[in-house]
């Protein structure tokens, strides 16, 4: 709701750029495929199908959710009976995500990591949905997987600037979001909400991102929604454990499992997220799980596996598959290939090669024709029609006696063919040829990425542009013009809805006596520092702005006057216990008047009307105190 | 048609020339490459012709046609000429349904093998 309201003209911008982690191949046909509400099981199994390895993980997922494990699914289509349709496509989509942003241009930013930590989360959501039921474990998957995608968004539109966002609050302690708005003027949180929406994925997803990192959860739009937002928080707060296999000292409490239930929950996703790293190939399952604490057995016994990172050798060389069921002539192929500077990975079957095609991501895949089982040509269409193998340059090594049938090579999509037994200059030379084919397809994708950036880069100074004449100069919060304008929005929204709205008048005490006493330039960091007190501590929807002088409202859509009162007692708490004060040493304190929509209260002027009488009832009653009902009528006052 | 017979005998158990050529590719990086290919291969020719019995035993052309093959062009590669020779054959006969014929050519190559690894071992003690 709020993040797809708020977010909607920024993604438009950001798309333009085309550089936001999308889904791509599969991942995009289903979402092409799903927009509408029309469309069949049959529809999306067959899309899916036509990727083995997005199978091959749809199936573990849908295996892993079944209780019995005597009757294994085997099939797309089954898999999406027994989930559901829609929860196999939200984890088809997903995965389309993960495999096709797999490394980027953003220095600071670890995609590895990343990607690993989100799979913990995706784990640890899937094990807690088992455990208190109400929310689809599938679903809690795809959330989980999918909960910190906005920060991925930035770095792939933003690569230079996010490292710089990264840099300032890694390095300089800044908070990531403040950071993240101040030289982007969008937070992570907020573009992966739009994000969500914007792939059609169901909105209680947004929801759970939005309210993840708030201090206290946003009105659900629905029950269910409620729940996978309170899953999808308690998730975090277990994924780090289950990274460092249970060894981040203190365990995360409040969670909806007994202590007695968590050390096995933990195992088990910890066990979960080895393989699933395995699967996809990151680096996690190769980290060491750190020594320490180990809450239970269970743990000790946890499965680590070494996977070889798939490195990017730099210089010259390729990094080239050599397949071949002849040990001899793999030998003699790989020994030419690496003598010529190129990096060599060794399979001795379509199978053990599809794998490792899967793991180490070759630029070039050379492969024997005649193979047992699975042989050159199956394994070439195989590979085309995997999505991440998709752009591997591949030579088919073929006898001579098949020389007239290369053209079923082709058909099969290899690149280039080539008779054996070969010449190695001969081989090289083919090698070569196919590294310059190689060379000039990354340089137009750089290009392409360039060029993308200079879009998004176009797209931030127009975003700065806008964004400067609503916004307040001394304290960078939006101004007047902007408050009036969100207040007007979120009223009539609130109006059409029949949903609570509050807003909260604020007003710095004795602040003429700070200028007058200690220059402007002590009242200008006064104005600053209060603001930025305010903007930490409210909700995510609220909206903080600088109406003038010192001045503030907060527009608190959703919020009743109990809840808006509660946030402006916190506001009026951390400001007086905020470091800064002047004169005697007496701190910065705040008056505040709340009011909320009602009968007879329902327009703009009603309620800052309300709320700035308020403020003046606060004040008069000493200051340094939050009012949200007007004084009793006067027989009462008088008795 | 029968296939013609070939005169395995002529042909070298191991080609020197071959090994010279595979031992410069080696050169002082590598010096054991030759006697590294020379054991893959023995280890890989075991275990083909264990297929090749299997598939003779079944009656299966086919299967005995694409491991000859493939035995045939491992066999080029580290100089076992004879064995080569002999594939080439067997490939011929499994090819045209010649079943007795395909029968001799394994034995053959059974013995042809042999001889490699005796050669093999001869060559190593030299070393």
């Amino acid at each position: 709701m709020n993040g797809k309201e708020r977010a909607g003209k920024p993604i438009e911008e950001l798309k333009l750029a085309g550089n936001l982690p999308s889904p791509t191949g599969v991942g995009l046909a289903i979402l092409e495929l799903t927009r509408g509400e029309d469309y069949s099981m049959g529809d999306v199994t067959r899309v899916i199908q036509t990727d083995p390895a997005l199978t091959g993980r749809i199936l573990r997922i849908a295996n892993s959710a079944v209780s019995s494990p005597s009757q294994p699914i085997t099939s797309v289509s089954q898999a999406a009976m027994r989930l559901g349709v829609r929860s196999v496509r939200n984890v088809a989509l997903g995965f389309s995500l993960v495999s096709g942003n797999r490394s980027g241009g953003c220095r600071s930013f670890d995609y590895e990591r990343y990607w690993a930590s989100s799979l913990a989360v995706a784990v640890a959501a899937q094990a807690l949905a088992e455990e208190v039921r109400g929310v689809t474990p599938t679903d809690a998957f795809t959330c989980g997987l999918l909960s910190d995608i906005g920060s991925l968004a930035l770095a792939s539109i933003h690569p230079e600037r996010y490292s710089e966002v990264l840099r300032r609050a890694h390095v300089g302690g800044e908070s990531l979001l403040l950071a993240e708005r101040e030289l982007l003027d969008i937070d992570h949180v907020q573009l992966g909400c739009a994000l969500i929406s914007e792939w059609g994925l169901p909105e209680s997803f947004a929801h759970a991102l939005a309210s993840s990192d708030a201090r206290e959860p946003e009105v659900a739009p629905s029950p269910e929604a409620q729940r996978l937002a309170r899953l999808l928080r308690q998730a975090l707060a277990l994924a780090p454990h289950i990274s460092a296999g249970g060894a981040t000292g203190e365990l995360p409490e409040g969670l909806d499992l007994d202590a007695a239930r968590l050390g096995t929950v933990i195992a088990r996703c910890r066990a979960d997220w080895l393989d699933w790293s395995r699967t996809l190939q990151l680096p996690s399952a190769a980290r060491e799980p750190s020594a320490g604490l180990v809450p239970t057995a269970g743990l000790e016994g946890a499965p680590t596996c070494a996977v070889t990172q798939a490195r990017r050798k730099p210089g010259s060389g390729l990094r080239i598959l050599a397949v071949d069921d002849d040990p001899v002539s793999l030998r003699l192929i790989a020994l030419h290939l690496s003598r010529a500077g190129h990096e060599v990975i060794r399979a001795t079957t379509g199978r053990e090669a599809l794998l490792a095609a899967l793991e180490h991501a070759p630029q070039m895949v050379i492969t024997d024709w005649m193979m047992p089982d699975m042989d050159g040509l199956e394994l070439c269409r195989t590979l085309r029609s995997t999505e991440e193998c998709r752009g591997m340059y591949v030579i088919v090594l073929t006898g001579r006696d098949r020389e007239s049938r290369a053209v079923e090579a082709f058909d099969a999509g290899a690149d280039e063919y080539f008779l054996k037994p070969f010449e190695s200059r001969l081989l090289l030379a083919r090698v070569g040829v196919g590294q310059r084919t190689i060379e000039l397809r990354e340089q137009v994708e750089s290009d392409r990425r360039i060029q993308a950036q200079q879009v998004a880069d176009m797209s931030v100074l127009n975003r700065k542009l806008e964004a400067a004449a609503m916004t307040d100069v001394l304290t960078r919060l939006p101004n007047r013009r902007f408050a009036l304008r969100r207040l007007e929005e979120d009223l009539s929204i609130a109006l059409a809805s029949d949903t609570a709205l509050s807003v909260v008048m604020i007003d710095i005490d004795y602040f003429k006596l700070v200028n007058d006493e200690h220059g402007h330039g002590m009242g200008d960091l006064v104005l600053r520092e209060t603001a930025n007190v305010l903007r930490g501590i409210v909700r995510r929807e609220d909206t903080v702005c600088r109406l003038g002088g010192e001045e503030f409202l907060v527009v608190c859509p959703g919020a009743n006057l109990e809840h808006a009162t509660a946030t402006a007692e916190r506001m009026r708490r951390a400001v007086a216990h905020h470091v800064i004060s002047f004169g005697y040493g007496r701190p910065v304190t705040i008056s505040a008047g709340v009011a909320q929509r009602e009968e007879g209260a329902d327009s703009v002027d009603d309620l800052l009307r309300v709320a700035d009488r308020r403020v003046y009832l606060a004040k008069a009653a000493g200051r340094d105190q939050v009012c949200s009902e007007d004084p009793p009528p006067p027989h009462a006052k008088s008795a | 048609m029968r296939v013609p017979v070939s005169q395995p005998q002529a042909d070298p158990v191991l080609d020197l020339s071959v090994l010279a050529a595979l031992r410069e590719l080696g050169g002082v990086d590598e010096p054991g490459l030759v006697d590294e290919l020379l054991e893959l291969f023995l280890q890989d020719s075991t275990r083909r012709l264990a297929n090749l019995e299997d598939a003779l035993a079944r009656g299966d052309g086919l299967g005995l046609a694409r491991t000859a093959h493939t035995l045939r062009s491992s066999s080029t590669n580290v100089g076992a000429l004879r064995v080569a020779r002999i594939c080439m054959d067997l490939e011929a006969c499994a090819r045209d349904g010649e079943v007795r014929d395909a029968a001799l050519r394994v034995r053959e190559l059974a013995r042809a093998l042999a001889a490699v690894r005796a050669a093999h071992t001869q060559l190593r003690r030299a070393a």
